[in-house]
């Protein structure tokens, strides 16, 4: 951990799948800590499936409301897209009432695509309900997330893009998600852009992301974590930068495959700019305590210089004091912890 | 209240702005809509919506506010369900514009459980945007609600002197419960706000050596142990003028709090700041 902050120090992330209402603070804590700036949380299944549409309706509001809230704490911008998932499309009298809800969610501030949508069995109902979200996507113009099936990958995601295809979406406005090396050509070829999975166990490993990488370049490859309440690792994308750093790939590829091309892909949404977490102050609830704050503007920038370097010394103090109980000693044994602040405010400025 | 004011004075922006800006327009035509047809499904579409529209977050938060008094002046609205429906599926900043428009909107009934619903929210935004500057919960909310609202202001380190008829609305349940959460504070030997004094009132004894407990303590304490013995009737020589005036002075003295705040931990004591 200690040796991963070093060498990434001043590097900025975007994780573009990761379910977050699984994992904890701490989980957002390191990630903040590495500089994972931005992340995307595409509609999922919970592990097993809901029974009644209310409990829909509640999973995309604490998309849009309490998890967004959550990642705010921890200076990380929250974002997510909205969808019905494959495995879920099968109970037809469930999907039609989401369907229904959809559209008012897909409306909504910083909801970048519909997602994840796709194939999981491949039956009929999935592919049923994954062709009406594509005229969703293509109605709201929004990008879309498409998650490809475990087993049958290779002939459930040609089958995947050529739907899309056929509905007349244009692939640049489509994200491939879960590819692996038998996929990636195609999906290149389609025009499409190719996101990969870190798994820690399954789907893809660091090091094979790194050959892909070196084989294929970094034109619309994108990187991502798809951490959840299964065994998976909310560093992904950080910890693959790192590794292609340590091979030798040039620093522009790096960035782009985990930052950039994300940003370009769901950018295309209108609701994901990097202004939003690189102007807006982050954690900073100040101007709510002072005159009528509570009304703030969107872009302004309050700390000056010398605020900061007072930040500084207050952070310096604050922290001899309370050093004991920090949590980011156990990161890096041995090192004040004070250090890291200070090097952040730096970084603001 | 500021932001009133300055709500009143888009209104007035809209006749002259929707001959030019394009978002001012379209909002002034959406809002015809709503005032002549009532509640429609695209409601909820366009209440999202102004996010795309107006790039700037006050903006954006008054919009929303006027699209929802254009809305309830249509009599055929169903108020129950109404507000329930939108609340539940609005988003935070769609959330915190609803709890802002309650001081607009003529009252109706339906809307207090909505606000008491925000008072539990767990996004400090979103309780900010009821429990602050909102004259809602002063006209409204029972003595039980109003003290739970207060109380958990305090525990979340808001700034009292900024809710609405804080005064007026003293009572001596509150004022007991106050001082109770003062006391575990300092069992526990955390600090305590020096606004939570404001609360007191002389149905509950004080004893001396909480006076001179503050007397003690940092220069807003003292000042507040001041003012305090000013509302017990007792002597007392002033720092500030009121309770206002030491609750303004408190949080701009304050230290930013920044980091994950977790209700009732007192920023003091957060132990980790990621940014």
């Amino acid at each position: 951990m200690k040796e991963l902050y070093h060498k990434l120090q001043g590097m900025r992330f975007i994780d573009p799948h990761i379910h977050m209402t699984s994992r904890t603070t701490d989980d957002y804590e390191r990630m903040a800590l590495l500089g994972v700036k931005a992340i995307i949380e595409p509609a999922f299944w919970l592990g097993q499936p809901r029974t009644s549409v209310g409990s829909f309706r509640d999973y995309f509001n604490s998309l849009v409301g309490w998890e967004r809230f959550r990642a705010s704490q921890f200076g990380i911008k929250h974002y997510c897209t909205i969808g019905l998932n494959a495995k879920e499309a099968n109970d037809e009298a469930l999907a039609e009432q989401v369907m229904e809800i959809l559209p008012r969610y897909l409306q909504k501030e910083g909801v970048v695509g519909v997602g994840e949508i796709g194939f999981d069995d491949q039956t009929a109902l999935e592919e049923k309900y994954f062709r009406l979200q594509l005229e969703l996507a293509k109605k709201y113009q929004l990008p879309v997330q498409i998650h490809t099936p475990h087993r049958d990958k290779k002939r459930g995601t040609l089958r995947s893009m050529e739907i899309c295809l056929e509905h007349g979406l244009d692939p640049g406005l489509v994200i491939i998600d879960h590819n692996n090396e038998e996929t990636i050509e195609k999906v290149l070829d389609l025009g499409f852009w190719v996101a990969f999975t870190i798994y820690p166990r399954t789907k893809m490993g660091n090091e094979r992301m790194v050959k892909l990488v070196e084989t294929y370049g970094a034109d619309r490859i994108i990187v991502d974590s798809s951490a959840d309440w299964g065994v998976s690792d909310p560093l992904a994308v950080p910890k693959t930068a790192y590794m292609m750093l340590e091979k030798g790939i040039p620093m522009a590829q790096i960035e782009a495959v985990t930052y950039k091309n994300a940003l370009l892909a769901y950018g295309q949404s209108g609701q994901f700019e990097e202004a939003d977490w690189l102007q807006s102050q982050p954690i900073d609830k100040a101007e709510l305590y002072g005159g009528n704050g509570v009304l703030r503007g969107k872009i302004r920038r309050k700390n000056s210089t010398k605020t900061l370097l007072s930040n500084e010394k207050q952070n310096h103090e604050w922290h001899a004091a309370i050093a004991p109980a920090c949590q980011f000693n156990n990161l890096f044994s041995g090192y004040y912890c004070g250090f890291f602040h200070c090097k952040r405010d730096y970084w603001e400025r | 209240m500021e932001w009133i004011k300055e709500y009143q004075k888009f209104k007035l922006e809209i006749d002259q702005q929707s001959l030019t800006s394009i978002p001012y327009r379209e909002l002034k035509q959406r809002s015809i809509f709503y005032e002549a047809f009532g509640l429609k499904e695209d409601f909820f579409a366009d209440f999202s919506r102004m996010a795309r529209l107006f790039k700037s977050e006050r903006e954006c938060l008054f919009a929303r506010i006027f699209l929802l008094e254009k809305l309830t002046k249509n009599e055929s609205l169903p108020h129950v369900t109404f507000w329930k429906e939108i609340y539940e599926t609005a988003d935070e900043k769609e959330q915190i514009a609803l709890l802002r428009s309650l001081a607009i909107i003529p009252f109706s009934p339906a809307m207090i459980p909505i606000a008491e619903m925000a008072v539990r929210s767990n996004l400090t935004t979103v309780f900010d945007a009821i429990c602050l500057q909102n004259p809602f919960p002063g006209h409204y909310f029972s003595e039980n609600s109003w003290n739970q609202m207060v109380l958990k202001a305090l525990f979340s380190e808001r700034p009292l002197f900024k809710i609405a008829q804080l005064d007026k609305r003293k009572n001596q349940a509150l004022a007991q419960m106050v001082f109770d959460y003062a006391m575990e504070r300092w069992a526990a030997k955390r600090n305590v706000p020096p606004e939570l004094w404001r609360m007191m009132q002389q149905e509950v004894p004080i004893r001396k050596s909480i006076t001179d407990r503050l007397s003690q303590g940092s220069s807003f304490e003292q000042a507040a142990s001041q003012l305090l013995l000013q509302d017990y009737q007792l002597e007392h020589q002033n720092i500030y003028q009121d309770w206002d005036q030491l609750g303004m002075a408190y949080w701009k003295a304050k230290p930013r709090p920044q980091g994950y705040q977790q209700a009732g931990s007192g920023y003091h004591q957060i132990n980790y700041k990621p940014e």
